[in-house]
């Protein structure tokens, strides 16, 4: 069956691109709004301790959840040490 | 005005000097630039299918034009063996979010799956950088682990024979397994102790355990939707034991606590949080030992066991400038207070001055324990840094009090930069 006319048209899930997956990183920090740059350490959005270490990482995995994804969150970068960049870059490696 | 341009001319050397391509990350489905986007969108046979390999870079490259240029680039991938050059369709070089994405059909993938090959990419604009990306390798069940602290499983046994003394043995091990199951995690954390601190001569052999302690821990996050406030940190403990033959404890307790967590505040250097909490233990003591730091002692009352435990955190972190791994916080404060409330009457150890000695004195009695700690450390350079540590109070199981505990220390370190 063809999906050419818009009624068959296949709702996928979106493609995890570095955009998308900065966004995620972003928007699940405590302090969203502190961003300025892909570079900028994640202490500075407010993930500065185990603790908002531990949140950020289960709100990664349940925003990944609504765009049906999945990640075990042992294999998401964060803590204040760790660049937006980088963080990002381990949510599209291991977002499966 | 020469200078002027000399100094932009610098300037660009310096920031095409910083420009490194990081590492490439796992191949995606790609859209042409026009129409990647955040939101998830209904896509039709009529878009061509595009892979898309990004690459994470650092600094500014030294001219987008030549950056963005395909005939710059030179792509391969391997797969059984085969390598497949790859044309490329597009180079996307995207600042805000510091990546470099190479675009090209999925018609010049035949035969393999991108994720089953290894990828080579070259920017050739000189000095040249390629960067590889590996299908991820099947992870074995276990890792090399850096110490005993990082080590989930953890065994240390040795013998020690010689003249004058009975053999030694010493076994030292430590177990956890962590799992999680839907929005719970579990875990069960064990370690054993066999004459660790023992000095020779020994007049016996023993493999008797000094220490055992055991725990099944259960963690949920639940969130809690309301501004400033991240959400609870529940821990359960259902079941711990722990012996101690240094003391003669040994106990069998169980523990419920909840943190709240709000956001922190201030920032973006200078952070301050804190988290209250409260929980309750309760479970069953083992032993009620005659003697005690060698004198005799009447313990008969000393059965179940039933606590509450309320604490406070509070956290003060100053963010060093560029945070690394090594170098993350240049200034912390963290100062915690909890207070257990006895429904039961404990042992509690106090030192006595008589007649010029300290001579512990231990006592059963319900009245509440408080314990309280603070930690300063402050990295004034990277070589040089202050720590120091106060602590107030007692803990269980024998709840031996430390009155008003300070200790300063100074760290210098260093290594030749040749």
């Amino acid at each position: 069956m063809s999906n050419n006319s818009p009624a068959g048209a296949a709702f996928e899930k979106p493609p995890l691109t570095p955009e998308l997956c900065q966004a995620i990183v972003v928007r699940n920090t405590p302090k969203p709004k502190n961003f300025k740059k892909p570079e900028q350490a994640l202490g500075e959005l407010g993930v500065v301790d185990a603790e908002q270490t531990k949140f950020h990482k289960k709100d990664i995995r349940d925003d990944l959840k609504r765009i049906r994804y999945k990640i075990d969150t042992n294999n998401i970068k964060s803590g204040a040490a760790v660049s937006v960049s980088d963080c990002s870059a381990s949510v599209q490696n291991n977002a499966t | 005005m020469r200078i002027l341009l000399a100094a932009s001319a610098m300037l660009a050397c310096a920031s095409a000097a910083d420009f490194k391509l990081g590492p490439m990350l796992k191949p995606r489905k790609g859209a042409p630039a026009t129409t990647e986007r955040l939101t998830p969108h209904r896509t039709t046979e009529t878009e061509p299918p595009l892979i898309a390999l990004d690459i994470v870079v650092a600094g500014m490259p030294p001219g987008e034009t030549a950056l963005k240029d395909r005939a710059n680039w030179s792509v391969s991938a391997t797969a059984a063996t085969v390598t497949h050059p790859i044309a490329l369709n597009e180079v996307q070089w995207k600042p805000g979010v510091a990546r470099v994405t190479l675009f090209f059909p999925a018609s010049e993938l035949t035969g393999f799956e991108p994720e089953n090959a290894h990828w080579v990419a070259t920017f050739n604009t000189p000095p040249s950088q390629s960067v590889t990306w590996d299908p991820t390798m099947k992870k074995g069940p276990f890792a090399a682990a850096k110490s005993k602290d990082d080590a989930d499983l953890y065994l240390f046994g040795s013998f020690l024979a010689g003249v004058s003394t009975k053999p030694l043995f010493v076994i030292d091990a430590k177990g956890n397994w962590m799992w999680t199951r839907g929005s719970w995690d579990l875990g069960i954390n064990s370690a054993i102790s066999t004459n660790a601190g023992a000095q020779t001569p020994v007049d016996r052999s023993r493999i008797d355990p000094d220490s055992i302690t055991a725990a099944f821990s259960v963690q949920r996050i639940l969130r809690w939707h309301v501004p400033g406030i991240e959400g609870f940190d529940l821990n359960l403990q259902p079941l711990a034991g722990q012996f101690s033959r240094k003391t003669a404890a040994s106990d069998i307790v169980g523990a419920a606590q909840v943190k709240l967590v709000p956001k922190p505040w201030f920032g973006p250097v200078r952070w301050v949080a804190v988290y209250p909490s409260a929980g309750y233990e309760g479970g069953h003591n083992l032993n009620q030992p005659t003697t005690l730091f060698k004198q005799a002692v009447n313990l008969s009352g000393w059965n179940i066991i039933s606590r509450a435990v309320v604490g406070i955190t509070g956290e003060y972190y100053w963010l060093s400038k560029s945070p690394t791994a090594d170098d993350t916080y240049r200034f912390t404060i963290d100062a915690s207070y909890q207070s257990r409330v006895l429904f039961t009457p404990e042992p509690f150890v106090t030192v006595a001055d008589i007649k010029g000695q300290a001579v512990n004195t231990v006592t059963l009695d319900r009245h509440p324990r408080p314990e309280a700690e603070a930690h300063i450390a402050w990295n004034f350079s990277k070589l040089m840094g202050l720590q120091i540590q106060y602590k107030y109070g007692s803990l269980p199981p024998l709840f031996q009090f430390v009155d008003h505990q300070a200790t300063v220390g100074l760290t210098f370190k260093a290594k030749h930069s040749q």
